[in-house]
């Protein structure tokens, strides 16, 4: 564009100069001639003048000697008198001139043609005298030419001159023109002070950037989404490519595999995980197929998931341990519940039918009818057992309460308990402060009693439970202690789970269901305590719940 | 475009190399287990393992064989691919070893003292750590992480001592355990040059990084 302009500019600027100076050329030659003309005119008017007062014509004419000028005298016969330049004698009739004979006929003539005599072109003038001759004075058009040529030089050095100029005048205008365009803010097209020919340009330009613009933000925040999106998903996330190279992984995926020092994109799926498995299954989901898979990795059990995507495929993991470990104890209790439910259900049925066969003796029905319900009254207690558990599991019981006083309510836990310990002679004692906590009074009720039944019935015959109420660091305390069998150390992280009993047969003995630690520490979880347990075998043990520390919020009265 | 295929077979070698020490890990873990647990089957199964990492090393060896002679590779590129051609040997000796230790474990028996268990076990999860680790080290191209492995393999060597110790005071008892103490002390051997093993392929990723090769002094490359 700019050289275009350039080249245009100095081409019409050169042009231009060039037809000026060939019409000042023109003009010049064409006065010149004019005025040569007239001064030819004006000088035969004073040879003329001077002849008149002569009277004789040729001896004038000798002394003017001018040699630009050609003058001939000619006679009414056509015999030329006089010659400035050329031999008269020599001369042929001049008669048939055209100026002559206009001369002749009306008293002046002029002509501009070849001379005959000299061969050149030449500007005549005649002029008839009173002597009946003709005057006539020429002049070569030549000399015209050779005025003007002389001003050639002049004309072409300013021509020169002016084509320079035109360069320099050029190039600045073509800069001028072209800067604001080269300055176009196109980040903001409307906020342009330039021609108003490319407005709408720039208008169109502006509109498609806030189109572009629009659709930037558009993506970012679709792109923000969708990391965001990634970012906050608890499962692993890695998108593959036909070559297993990872395109892209979420935080999660590396966490899960352990991998939380890398930056695996751009890398092969080995770099961030060598288990074959999972390039088995990623080369599965390439294949075209929904595969999945669970299995261990590093201590978790991770289940993947791999689904074929497009030229690639997406794995999808998930830490199932808990998840499993559920399922086992949900397993495990359900065959737990079926084997403590069938045990009493297979006497109660075996001397039931004992007794309908009539194969028990008389004296025996008795005996057999009082182990029946004994065992009706086991399997009422495990069903009151699971049901509390399951209440617990859903967590329908409310935990909020009023203001309890742990003393009181040891106090009755204990009294409940008096004649089963009497059987047994073991001596039951309450100690210690009041100490208020805010909590569901049945469900701290029913927790301290399940604590105390245990330390009756794990108790030796003769032996103590000793409730102690207090605080420690602020925080309230319930501590039951026996002198009982004790748990061994490695057993101690056990007991609290679902029919798990530290001696089975013993536990059988007296009457357990397997679930009353298990119903502590869902109670204690519901209540916001926690439960401790602190025992070696022979030595006894102690079971202590300790509460959070009483806020000052006024507890609400039930 | 040719350029861009050797590009594409050095790939190749990084992921058949990571594949190969995956191979490795497995091996040599499931080899350990089947010793602590006195697991057969498992024992067993250990040999075919073998024989693929046995294949793996042919086919790698002769891609890097490929690669030198085709591509004529310098610098970094020469120094990945023949720290591969030393490693592939070293994890091949690992896969080996890892088959003579569930040899052993099939001769062993069920009787097992347990203080001299606990330490060949201790050996055992140090050894599979330097593996792993010196994997991990090439895969990562950790310089940090492949030092660490040729500085882990005292540990095992100390253990490797307490190990006969232990069996020393064994048989100097004179208890129903000798013969199964030679086999015990074979095992402890194996665990040791399967951690000599990982710190030479330590050694190669350094050198793959670096130019350095411990056993070179000054040379470089």
């Amino acid at each position: 564009m700019r050289k275009k302009i350039f080249a245009s500019t100095v081409l019409l600027c050169v042009l231009t100069a060039l037809v000026a100076f060939a019409l000042a050329l023109w003009t010049d030659y064409d006065g010149q001639r004019a005025f040569m003309q007239s001064e030819i005119i004006r000088q035969a008017a004073d040879i003329k003048e001077a002849c008149l007062e002569t009277g004789n014509s040729v001896p004038v004419l000798n002394a003017l000697s001018d040699p630009r000028l050609r003058i001939t005298l000619v006679a009414r016969d056509g015999t030329v008198l006089f010659d400035s330049i050329a031999d008269e004698a020599l001369m042929d009739n001049h008669q048939d001139r055209p100026e002559i004979e206009q001369a002749f006929a009306s008293g002046a003539g002029s002509r501009t043609r070849l001379s005959d005599t000299l061969g050149e072109e030449c500007f005549y003038y005649a002029q008839r005298l009173d002597d009946d001759t003709v005057l006539r004075v020429a002049s070569y058009t030549s000399s015209v030419w050779a005025v003007t040529r002389d001003l050639i030089p002049r004309y072409v050095l300013l021509l020169a001159a002016v084509c320079l100029g035109a360069l320099w005048l050029a190039s600045r205008v073509t800069r001028r023109i072209v800067k604001p365009l080269n300055e176009l803010d196109l980040e903001h097209p409307l906020e342009n002070d330039a021609y108003e020919e490319i407005a709408p340009l720039l208008g169109r330009i502006h509109r498609q950037n806030e189109g572009l613009r629009d659709r930037m933000t558009e993506l970012q925040n679709q792109r923000e989404h969708l990391s965001a999106i990634t970012a906050s998903m608890a499962e692993g996330l890695i998108v593959l490519d036909s070559e297993l190279t990872i395109l892209a992984c979420n935080q999660s995926a590396l966490r899960l595999l352990g991998r939380e020092d890398l930056n695996p994109v751009e890398q092969n799926l080995l770099v961030l995980c060598r288990e074959a498995w999972v390039s088995a299954l990623a080369r599965r989901a390439l294949a075209g197929e929904r595969a999945e898979q669970t299995e261990m990795h590093q201590g978790r059990a991770l289940r993947v998931l791999g689904s074929p995507a497009s030229n690639g495929c997406i794995l999808l993991i998930s830490d199932v341990t808990e998840q499993q470990e559920s399922e086992r104890m949900r397993r495990e209790f359900t065959a737990n519940v079926s084997h403590e439910l069938k045990t009493p259900l297979t006497s109660i049925s075996g001397y039931a039918e004992l007794i309908e066969t009539g194969m028990a003796r008389p004296g025996d029905v008795g005996r057999f009818a009082h182990i029946i319900s004994d065992e009706c009254s086991r399997l009422l207690t495990l069903v009151d057992d699971i049901l509390s558990l399951s209440r617990l599991d859903e967590g329908a019981v409310p935990a909020q309460g009023g203001p309890v006083g742990l003393l009181a309510v040891s106090h009755e836990a204990v009294s409940r308990l008096t004649d089963a310990a009497h059987k047994r002679g073991i001596t039951l004692s309450v100690e210690g402060e009041e100490q208020i906590v805010c909590a569901s009074r049945s469900m701290l009720l029913e927790l301290i009693c399940n604590l105390c039944d245990n330390a009756v019935k794990y108790n030796r015959d003769g032996g103590s439970v000793t409730v102690t109420v207090g605080r420690r660091g602020g925080r309230p305390f319930v501590a039951v202690r026996d002198t009982g069998i004790g748990i061994p150390a490695d057993e101690q992280s056990r007991i609290f789970e679902r029919f798990y009993r530290v001696d089975k047969s013993r536990s059988r003995e007296v009457g357990g269901t397997g679930l009353g630690l298990a119903i502590v520490k869902h109670l204690a979880l519901a209540l916001g305590a926690e439960v401790s347990v602190d025992s070696a075998p022979g030595a006894g043990s102690t079971f202590t719940v300790t509460f959070s520390a009483p806020s000052d919020q006024a507890c609400q009265p039930q | 475009m040719p350029r861009s295929r050797f590009d594409h077979q050095l790939e190749t070698l990084n992921t058949e190399l990571i594949t190969m020490g995956a191979l490795v890990e497995t091996t040599i873990a499931s080899a350990a287990k089947a010793l602590m647990e006195g697991d057969r089957t498992q024992a067993k199964r250990i040999a075919q393992n073998d024989s693929q990492i046995d294949g793996m090393e042919k086919s790698i060896e002769s891609l890097c064989l490929k690669l030198l002679l085709q591509q004529q590779p310098v610098a970094r590129d020469l120094r990945l691919i023949s720290a591969a051609l030393k490693m592939i040997t070293d994890m091949e000796r690992i896969g080996d070893q890892a088959t003579d230790i569930s040899e052993l474990t099939l001769l062993l028996g069920d009787i097992k003292t347990p203080t001299v268990m606990d330490s060949i076990g201790d050996m055992a999860r140090a050894t599979i750590r330097m593996v792993s680790a010196g994997i991990d080290a090439f895969v990562k191209k950790d310089l940090d992480l492949a030092r660490k492995v040729i500085d882990m393999d005292d540990e095992v060597d100390d253990l490797f001592v307490r190990v006969k110790e232990e069996l020393i005071e064994l048989i100097r008892q004179n208890g129903p355990f000798c013969e199964q103490a030679i086999d015990l002390i074979m095992v402890a051997k194996y665990f040791e040059r399967i951690g000599d093993h990982s710190v030479n392929i330590a050694e190669w990723v350094v050198f793959s990084i670096t130019g350095e090769h411990r056993s070179s002094g000054e040379e470089t490359v």
